[in-house]
């Protein structure tokens, strides 16, 4: 009975520790032409919990490869994509991943990306660990489900 | 004659090519002056392949963006925003040519094109060419691009630094206005208004 007891308090931590902090809302992607290689998908990652965390990678079914990316707009106007190592999620902080800034790159689509489908995106967080999502495809002009919902 | 005579003379060569060329440079450089068409004499393949220029399309406003179809999230903004555009603007649309003119011919065929520009709207013409007539038509823009290979890579992939301003062209093939995603809906549309 005793160890029991011990058993069960000794898996409370475990239980908290399972229920992470970290939520990513809403995410989706553009759809793409029949024959593209590359696609971009976007999300909304919260952070409730009380310590920082980073999204760190991730990775699809639909694609051999899913990057980190953010775009620069330079003085000139010109529009440069760069790879980023990490997204910070400070506590108690959201991170936008949207069109024009961070995104998620899929390189090496396998299938093209149809409006109206989904598939299994699983992100690795630096202290969450691994969470997977359904991403819903959108139309390829879209900017996202918040802006088709208003009707733009 | 009067030694002063070719000193004289020569003054007022000078002064005049001074008007002249001061005259030639505030009317280039004043936007509210006549505007110029923009020269653009290269060919280009549209997506369904018929070969076309920028002057065969006087006669309707144009709405011109440069990009790739490889780009997975600037270019379906900015589409996705002409798009809009077109749709806020109702019967009237039918009036603008909506053109993508690709800065990556290599990848770029008319097939990929064909492929793409429905994608955003039914009239969107994506048109492609060789790589000089398309440097050429950059540069008639004032348009920018590169390409790069990101670190780590695979050989022969790359993506494209671009500039990613929307031109609008009134009927006369002349730049009336520079539009992007981050404008108001409203504020481009009655900027293209004002060319119907």
């Amino acid at each position: 009975m005793n160890h029991l007891v011990l058993l069960l308090i000794l898996s409370i931590p475990c239980v908290v520790a399972v229920e992470s902090a970290v939520r990513i809302h809403e995410p989706w992607a553009r759809a793409t032409a029949p024959t593209a290689v590359a696609g971009g998908a976007f999300a909304q990652l919260i952070n409730d919990g009380a310590s920082d965390d980073a999204l760190v990678s991730a990775t699809c079914e639909v694609a051999e490869s899913v990057e980190l990316h953010t775009h620069v707009k330079d003085e000139r106007g010109v529009m440069r994509m760069t790879e980023v190592e990490r997204i910070a999620l400070p506590a108690h902080q959201t991170a936008a991943m949207k069109p024009g800034g961070l995104h998620f790159m899929l390189f090496g689509l396998k299938r093209p990306l149809t409006p109206g489908t989904s598939f299994p995106l699983t992100c690795r967080f630096a202290q969450a660990g691994a969470i997977t999502v359904t991403v819903q495809v959108l139309e390829a002009g879209s900017m996202g489900p918040a802006a088709a919902s208003l009707g733009k | 004659m009067n030694p002063r005579l070719p000193i004289i003379a020569t003054a007022v060569v000078c002064l005049i090519i001074g008007l002249a060329l001061g005259w030639l440079r505030l009317r280039h450089e004043s936007p509210g002056t006549t505007p110029m068409p923009v020269v653009c004499e290269s060919r280009f393949t549209d997506h369904e392949g018929v070969s076309v220029r920028l002057a065969d399309c006087r006669g309707k406003p144009l709405l011109i963006y440069f990009g790739y179809t490889f780009c997975p999230d600037i270019c379906p903004t900015e589409l996705g925003y002409v798009a809009r555009l077109l749709g806020a603007l109702g019967p009237q649309a039918e009036r603008v040519l909506p053109v993508f003119i690709s800065v990556d011919p290599e990848r770029d065929t008319p097939d990929k094109l064909a492929q793409f520009a429905p994608l955003f709207h039914p009239r969107l013409r994506a048109w492609s060419g060789t790589p000089e007539q398309v440097r050429a038509a950059a540069d008639a823009f004032g348009v920018f691009y590169d390409r790069v290979q990101p670190a780590g890579s695979k050989p022969g992939f790359y993506l494209m630094n671009h500039t990613t301003t929307i031109f609008l062209l009134d009927a006369a093939g002349c730049l009336v206005g520079k539009l992007d995603s981050h404008l108001p809906l409203d504020e481009s549309l009655a900027m293209i208004r004002t060319v119907l």
